[in-house]
């Protein structure tokens, strides 16, 4: 008789990141910075989704240009070439971190240029909807802005950060209902 | 809700969803250009400017009491490739300067803007004097008297300073290639990973050093410390049976709560086990996420197996291992086994 199965060995298998990272890593450290340009482009919505989860929005796009250049200047020290995503990740939130210590508040989203933006309401719009999600807890935080706010799908989110498709799906599903709650607790319902 | 448009965006839209996409697009990334690696430093042919014709009494006398040499009655021309160039210059200090091989100094007063530093060069500051130096294009450190900086190494891949006693404060390019830039006190050696930190040595050689930006290594006689913003830490050689070792208390923030850091200070100064029990079991009661890179190295550090244990177990809380990292290896393994998990946790923990 076959044991059952534990719950996890339902999930579909862990998304394997694209093979041609480790290529585009192997190159980028070889100092291609085409390379370099390619691991951005396909990494810059996750660090900057997982950036917003954290530290002030008005900092966002200035931490996700300091994650690349740490990464950069680091990428010789990456020992997993398949795991980037997962190490930008760990960047990204190493880098949030250092700017909340830094700043000791979190800044006003109004802040933001509106010029660059949309109008002060829009500004003002995201700002209560994003603090809602930052009510959550950091797992369906990070998920729900990828998806919200970067405009990731699912199977992207998890072939970006290794997630499975299964624990993306349950993040995504979970961690909406629990915005529903929020945003109504503060009035907030779309 | 639609859960296919919620994880692929196929099947109908959901207006939910799509009414928080539309409230939230003003936060979405707007993408800019990859950070390009720094091109190549230049190496500055550097020509040696004739140093500052006005001597100053006090430096020479100073110089002359400390290094017993003899003042030169003239600056010095020469032509080197060195990247030490004084910047900014109050009150009175000196520099004695060593010919190539020749154990015999010249000394001279400093000009900003005029003076180039060699290899091997010292620089004396005095009581209330204040010198900054450019290092090559990385940065600047500034030397606050009474204070005695050695300028040991200038190369394109090390550019290397000694502070024998004093203050200096560093403050170097986050462009900055890893580990070019490193500061030598008699107790270790500061490298800088792109920040900006001060480093005092006090009379004794025990040295303090806090990091303002960026992330700094503090390398004890082959054992890392690892700083970042916010965090410092405090170095002093003690003695022991055999003669001394440099003994660093654990890195902390220096803005966390002030049980963390006297419980912290407690059990850094604790001389008994059962005062380093009791103490550690205190400081990890009150530990937070952010202490976790403190705890890391207790962990890393701690001699006493069951304090290991105790660190391991706070550590876990505060941030799980990554895989592949297992509470035997860590709180009883030894060797480069043990050192390789620690390291991946580490990495885990501070990404870089």
């Amino acid at each position: 008789m076959s044991a059952v199965p534990r719950p996890d060995a339902f999930e579909e298998p862990a998304a394997p990141e694209s093979a041609a990272d480790s290529s585009f890593v192997a190159r980028a450290r070889a100092g291609d910075s085409a390379a370099f340009e390619h691991l951005y482009e396909r990494y810059a919505s996750m660090v900057h989704a997982i950036v917003l989860s954290h530290a002030p929005p008005r900092d966002a796009d200035d931490l996700t240009q300091e994650v690349f250049a740490r990464a950069l200047a680091g990428i010789a020290t990456l020992r997993e070439d398949g795991r980037v995503g997962a190490w930008l990740a760990s960047i990204a939130r190493n880098v949030s971190r250092e700017s909340l210590r830094t700043r000791r508040r979190m800044s006003e989203l109004g802040e933001i240029d509106p010029a660059a933006r949309g109008s002060a309401d829009a500004i003002h719009g995201a700002r209560e909807v994003l603090e809602a999600i930052r009510a959550l807890s950091e797992a369906y935080r990070e998920t729900l802005v990828m998806r919200l706010v970067e405009g990731m799908t699912g199977p992207e989110i998890a072939e970006r950060t290794g997630m499975t498709h299964g624990s993306v799906r349950v993040h995504l599903h979970r961690g909406m209902k629990l915005l529903h709650e929020e945003l109504e607790r503060r009035g907030l319902t779309p | 809700m639609s859960d296919d448009y919620l994880w692929d965006r196929s099947g109908p839209p959901d207006p939910q969803i799509e009414a928080l996409e539309r409230r939230l697009a003003p936060l979405r990334l707007q993408r800019r250009a990859a950070p390009k690696a720094a091109p190549p430093r230049v190496r500055a042919r550097a020509a040696w400017l004739a140093l500052a014709a006005a001597l100053l009494a006090a430096p020479l006398l100073l110089l002359n009491s400390q290094f017993g040499r003899t003042p030169a009655p003239a600056p010095q021309v020469a032509f080197v490739e060195n990247r030490f160039v004084v910047e900014l210059l109050e009150g009175s200090a000196a520099a004695a300067i060593f010919a190539p091989g020749s154990k015999q100094a010249t000394e001279t007063s400093l000009a900003p803007g005029a003076s180039q530093i060699p290899e091997g060069a010292e620089l004396v500051c005095e009581m209330g004097a204040r010198v900054r130096v450019r290092v090559a294009d990385l940065g600047d450190v500034t030397l606050e008297g009474p204070a005695h900086l050695r300028l040991e190494r200038s190369s394109a891949d090390l550019q290397k300073l000694f502070l024998e006693r004093g203050i200096v404060r560093a403050s170097i390019s986050p462009d900055a290639k890893p580990r070019l830039f490193q500061v030598g006190t008699p107790v270790g050696t500061a490298v800088d990973m792109g920040c900006r930190y001060t480093m005092e040595v006090r009379d004794d050689g025990a040295t303090e050093l806090r990091v303002q930006l960026g992330r700094v290594h503090f390398e004890i006689e082959g054992s890392p410390l690892f700083l970042r913003s916010g965090a410092s830490c405090f170095v002093r050689r003690v003695a022991t049976k055999g003669g001394s070792i440099a003994a660093a208390t654990t890195p902390v923030y220096e803005d966390a709560p002030d049980l963390v850091r006297k419980t912290l200070a407690a059990f850094d100064f604790a001389v008994t086990h059962e005062e380093r029990a009791s103490t550690l079991k205190s400081f990890l009661t009150h530990a937070r996420f952010e202490e976790a890179v403190s705890v890391w190295h207790i962990l890393v550090r701690e001699p006493l197996a069951p304090l290991r244990s105790l660190a391991f177990d706070e550590l876990a809380r505060l941030s799980p291992p990554p895989e592949g990292v297992d509470r035997a290896t860590c709180v009883d393994g030894s060797g480069p086994a043990r050192d390789a998990q620690l390291e991946k946790w580490r990495l885990d923990l501070m990404g870089w």
